[in-house]
């Protein structure tokens, strides 16, 4: 293995001018194991969403929402599964050879972990008290299952019970997509999601805003006590938000902005480690182009809009990217601030939702969930440079 | 003269503008930031109990009692007992979730050496790792309080398959238990993070290392794993110390999020964290004062940390 690994890499060196590096299929394998296991809780996120309520507690697991129908008619007829009962033969264990019945419910309760239908049944063997429990395997002769066929005719509901062999019980899938308008019916997910995007939306414009124009002051003009203060404006940075967070509410509140948008939004429009990463930006480019820009006669404004600001694109993404996924994200502080439903942002409203008795409807949970992952997941899909350029800056600065 | 007085002029203008453009900033710098600072640092010397935040607050000044009490002990029935330990507790379970620090980032690191190389569809994986990072966190702590389900949770599902191939009666965990809380708060963040803006440093740290050096190691016939530990490991250590030094800052100061969701800080305060102790101080009790000393104490766990990464942690640095 590791020789083989040695001569691929001397290779390399003699096949330099290619471009792009041999890489083994293990290389692929490996990319794809790490890429399944980041995919799979979403995915199961997505299937309980679209799950019935019934189809949620069931073991094992499925991934796939289905459904039980018969064809009757001609005509697929959606049925209840009410009783499985099988014909098994034993092809293991002490009772190899004999015959017996059994019905899914009782093994459903009792031993559900063991339950495999469809192929083999595996039971436990509690006839000798072994350390571990052996299962024998078993072999279904025939099965029958009764079922609750629903139907509505002339307006009324007829229920019928009927039984029939397994075989003809079918699988279709089928999505339960009221998962999600159920979940805006009782929650205001639409007034969540508005709450989140301006809350972000005018944090982030306003941080960006104050910082890059404070941060102009303090790294191109000139006036009496600059330095002082941008050592104050360091001093606080290594204060955790922890600190600040009893005063600040406490301000809100003999405001009277508690439970408003301007709690929710104006505490987070000034940020001194934002200040002080565009100063260190703004401290690199050249002065040269601004003593140009001042012969052609070009105020402070027209220098800041017009050259600064442009020279900064990767400084200004950074921070926006930051401000816009701490403000999207930021959970205490709104959870702190808000009362009322109408206010809270989405993860208070999820977090709301959670407490207020759905906490345990894992198909509405997942739907909630899902709908306040997928804004940002689409917008960081067409806007993946961004973001990740937007990061990598603040890695060469530390 | 005429140009001098021009020039003062010009000087003026210079200042006003400066402090124009300075003063939204300032403003919000001094009301949210300066101001609430002393604020606090005064509260962690009041009782400032009380439902109602009225006005004029009901403050009674009790010097060094917050602190006293929450880092004191006293003798009760001839054993030594904390003022609070309550405390003690919850700094232990902070101080126990940051061991997952090392393994998340050898994970992100892990990660980008996966990314870094320059084949078909790298993108496609790039985006995929980093989208957990972008889901809404508390809605991912709802799916993962999902997973964690003791009888229908994937996880407990494949151990219980694992061991049906193995024949050994496996039953899963009970993952949200008191003893088992913290690693699943461990796990579920890990995934979270593990792909996003750590794994990004380190992506850009390894594109920064001249390629020279590699060709450099393979002539004198290194190893894949010679030339980790010889080029990459002490090329890309500044990002390591700054994910390093970042972490332990924001793990003394993390946990609510995930412990809100999952159990509201228990089973029995097993997975309540400092942050959650001070909200729980703060807004549930209304324990105004001692909240504020326990940030302030937060903030000195932070400092002395911060401090001693930059003493011992600086060294390991290789810089060019």
């Amino acid at each position: 293995m590791s020789d083989n690994k040695r001569d691929l890499s001397k290779l390399n060196v003699l096949n330099r001018k290619k471009p792009g590096e041999k890489v083994s299929a293990t290389y692929y394998i490996l990319l794809s194991l790490v890429a399944v296991f980041m995919i799979i809780p979403l995915v199961w996120m997505i299937s309980t969403s679209l799950k019935t309520p019934a189809d949620v507690f069931v073991y094992p697991p499925k991934w796939i929402p289905d459904y039980n129908y018969i064809i009757e008619d001609g005509n697929k007829v959606e049925v209840n599964v009410i009783n499985e009962i099988y014909e098994i033969e034993y092809v293991s264990g002490a009772l190899k050879g004999t015959k017996d019945t059994i019905s899914k419910g009782s093994i459903d309760v009792e031993w559900r972990r063991w339950w495999t239908p469809w192929d083999k049944i595996n039971l436990v063997n509690t006839s000798k008290n072994r350390k571990f429990p052996r299962w024998d395997e078993v072999e279904i002769l025939s099965g029958v299952a009764t079922l609750d066929i629903v139907s509505v005719k002339d307006g009324v509901t007829h229920f019928r019970t009927k039984e029939i062999s397994i075989d003809k019980v079918l699988k279709g899938v089928k999505p339960v997509w009221k998962n999600y308008s159920k979940v805006i019916e009782v929650m205001p997910f639409m007034r969540f999601y508005w709450n989140s995007f301006i809350v972000s939306l005018l944090v982030t414009l306003g941080q960006v805003l104050t910082s890059a124009m404070a941060a102009y002051s303090f790294s191109r003009l000139n006036f009496p006590g600059r330095d002082k203060l941008f050592l104050g404006y360091l001093a606080t940075m290594m204060i955790p938000y922890a600190v600040v967070l009893v005063p600040v509410y406490i301000l809100m509140n003999w405001l009277n902005w508690v439970d408003t948008y301007r709690a929710l939004i104006i505490p987070g429009m000034f940020s001194a480690y934002g200040t002080f990463m565009l100063r260190q930006f703004f401290m690199t480019i050249p002065v040269d182009l601004e003593d140009a820009a001042k012969i052609d006669g070009c105020n402070f404004l027209r220098i800041f809009w017009n050259i600064i600001l442009p020279l900064s694109k990767p400084a200004l993404a950074t921070l926006t990217v930051f401000t816009l996924l701490g403000s999207w994200m930021n959970f205490m502080w709104p959870l702190i601030v808000t009362n009322s439903v109408r206010m809270k942002t989405l993860p208070v409203g999820l977090a709301y939702f959670q407490d207020t008795g759905f906490g345990t409807q894992y198909e509405l949970l997942m739907a909630g969930a899902f709908m306040a992952i997928i804004p940002l997941v689409i917008m960081f899909v067409f806007t993946q440079r961004f973001f990740v350029e937007g990061i990598k800056m603040q890695g060469l600065k530390g | 003269m005429k140009s001098k007085k021009k020039h003062i002029n010009k000087k003026k203008i210079e200042v006003l503008f400066a402090y124009l453009f300075l003063l939204p900033n300032l403003l919000g710098f001094l009301v949210f930031t300066l101001l609430p600072v002393v604020t606090s640092l005064l509260l962690s010397f009041f009782e400032y109990k009380g439902l109602s935040l009225s006005w004029p607050p009901n403050v009674n000044f009790v010097g060094m009692e917050n602190f006293m009490q929450l880092l004191g002990f006293h003798k009760e029935a001839g054993s030594i007992i904390a003022n609070d330990p309550l405390f003690w507790k919850y700094l232990w379970n902070t101080i126990f979730l940051m061991v997952g620090i090392p393994f998340a980032m050898a994970g992100a690191l892990i990660l980008a050496l996966l990314l870094n190389k320059k084949q078909k569809g790298i993108v496609v994986f790039r985006t995929i790792f980093f989208l957990p990072t972008m889901c809404q966190t508390v809605a991912v702590a709802l799916l993962w309080l999902w997973i964690y389900n003791y009888d229908y949770g994937i996880i407990n599902t494949f151990i219980r398959n694992l061991g049906d191939l193995f024949n050994l009666n496996l039953e899963g965990v009970h993952w949200l238990s008191a003893e088992w809380i913290k690693p699943s708060m461990i796990i579920a963040s890990t995934w979270t993070y593990i792909g996003g803006t750590n794994m990004i440093l380190y992506l850009a740290a390894l594109q920064n290392i001249p390629k020279e050096l590699y060709e450099a190691a393979d002539i004198d016939g290194a190893t894949s794993l010679q030339k980790f530990w010889a080029v990459t490991w002490p090329m890309i250590s500044p990002t390591t110390f700054f994910i390093a030094v970042m972490s332990v800052i924001g793990g003394f100061q993390g946990g609510f999020m995930f412990a809100y969701i999952f159990a509201k800080g228990g089973p029995h305060g097993a997975s309540t964290t400092l942050m959650y102790y001070i909200y729980d101080n703060f807004f549930t009790w209304h324990n105004f004062g001692y909240a504020c000393c326990l940030a302030w104490f937060m903030f000195v766990l932070i400092f002395g940390a911060t401090l001693i990464n930059w003493r011992y942690g600086g060294k390991l640095v290789h810089y060019t």
